[in-house]
């Protein structure tokens, strides 16, 4: 079953203001309520996969309360199982309501904990307490489909290890970990907010392992690394094709451009050819390097062909090699453990 | 899909748990005689849904 992956901003608006927000201007907007039915039209006329998967983003997508949501879902309904959905939330507005109106609707839920330290919680604006509250709620009423990201600054570079243990005690849920980018609004605290890469990579190595030993709980990433090292699974080299659609129908090259007009492509309310949006990969301009086509982990790299990096790590020089300092050790250990598990029984 | 070329005896002395999983997992995708295929096909299908998102640069950065 093929799904195509389609990225709806719903409003600029949020009720935090991390630091490392990708929203390049805090200027509210938000999609018109009346043109849910109209967007969903024209997905089904345009995506021409089975199964259309939507990723509800923001600003703080939840702000705009279940209402909005119960409209989306009636509206996905006139078409039955042509759409998948997922919900990118900072988790605050989560109540026994709003699970349920997800859960009844098979939504996934997407979330960031950084820390458990509210001290170290500076970049999401000391909220973590009452994330792990929303985290608990979730659990307590059997929610399975949820993924929580910890983005790891020089706030919090030191806490993998023990973010990595509350997860596995606490919850059965997806767990993922990636360094913070200056970008957005962050932007000009420049290499002031970046882990130290050493840190980084020993605490992400120290959790692999240990996931490796128990599979205690669900890290995609290094479950996608693995597939790719035993050559079950392609990285894409570029961002997959998919549509990146703003509060105003302007559909942009990359999910983290949306607002940035130079990189806006066309209003999906203004055509009805699918075909100009689709396809297009967005890799215009990349940070790779000569030098990373000769690497043995260049396969598995996620910096040196995202555009949104390139645009945003201009004026910030050598971002390209302080990341891959950063995860190269990570890729390593993870071949060279995939492949003394394995080359001792079968060279694959 | 590409294929992977290890049996299920092979895989059962594979120490690590998670590579167990991953390796099992696959092999029931490949083994279409599996009575858990719909299964394994579908828990495939979502993580590559997921791995579409993760593995573009989007969702780092706490986005």
């Amino acid at each position: 079953m093929k799904s195509f992956d389609v990225i709806v901003k719903l409003t600029t608006s949020c009720n935090l203001q991390c630091t490392y927000c990708n929203v390049e201007e805090r200027v509210p907007v938000k999609f018109p309520l009346e043109e849910i039915d109209k967007l969903m039209d024209w997905l089904d006329y345009a995506v021409s996969s089975k199964v259309c998967s939507i990723l509800w983003h923001g600003g703080e997508p939840l702000i705009l309360g279940k209402s909005f949501f119960t409209r989306i879902f009636e509206s996905e309904k006139r078409y039955p199982g042509r759409f998948s959905n997922t919900v990118s939330t900072n988790a605050l507005l989560l109540d026994n309501a709003f699970i349920e109106l997800l859960g009844d609707n098979h939504v996934t839920i997407k979330t960031s904990l950084d820390t458990i330290h509210t001290e170290s919680d500076r970049n999401r604006c000391n909220s973590c307490a009452l994330v792990v509250s929303k985290l608990n709620l979730l659990r307590e009423l059997g929610y399975k489909d949820v993924y929580v990201r910890t983005t790891v600054s020089n706030e919090n570079e030191g806490q993998l290890v023990e973010m990595y243990d509350f997860m596995k005690a606490n919850y059965k849920f997806n767990w993922e970990f990636a360094p913070i980018i200056p970008a957005g609004l962050n932007k000009s605290a420049g290499y002031a907010v970046l882990p130290d890469p050493e840190k980084f990579s020993r605490g992400a190595i120290d959790v692999f392992h240990d996931w490796l030993k128990t599979n205690s709980i669900e890290i995609p990433f290094f479950i996608d690394l693995i597939k790719a090292k035993l050559g079950i699974l392609e990285l894409p080299a570029i961002a997959n094709p998919r549509l990146n659609i703003g509060p105003t129908g302007t559909i942009y090259r990359c999910p983290l451009l949306i607002g940035n007009e130079k990189y806006a492509i066309g209003n999906y309310l203004e055509t009805e050819t699918f075909n100009q949006f689709c396809g297009l990969d967005c890799a215009w301009e990349t940070i790779s390097k000569n030098e990373c086509l000769d690497c043995d982990f260049n396969r598995f790299c996620r910096i040196t062909s995202c555009s949104y990096l390139s645009v945003s790590f201009k004026g910030l020089e050598g971002l390209a090699d302080f990341f891959c300092r950063l995860w190269k050790p990570v890729y390593h250990e993870i071949c060279a453990a995939v492949d003394f598990e394995i080359g001792a029984i079968k060279k694959i | 899909m590409p294929s992977m070329t290890m049996t299920l005896d092979e895989i059962e002395t594979v120490e690590s748990v998670a590579l167990r999983r991953v390796l099992k997992e696959q092999l029931e995708i490949e083994d279409g005689c599996s009575d858990d295929r719909i299964t394994a096909y579908d828990a495939y299908t979502k993580h590559a849904i997921y791995s579409k998102h993760g593995n573009c640069l989007c969702v780092l950065g706490g986005v």
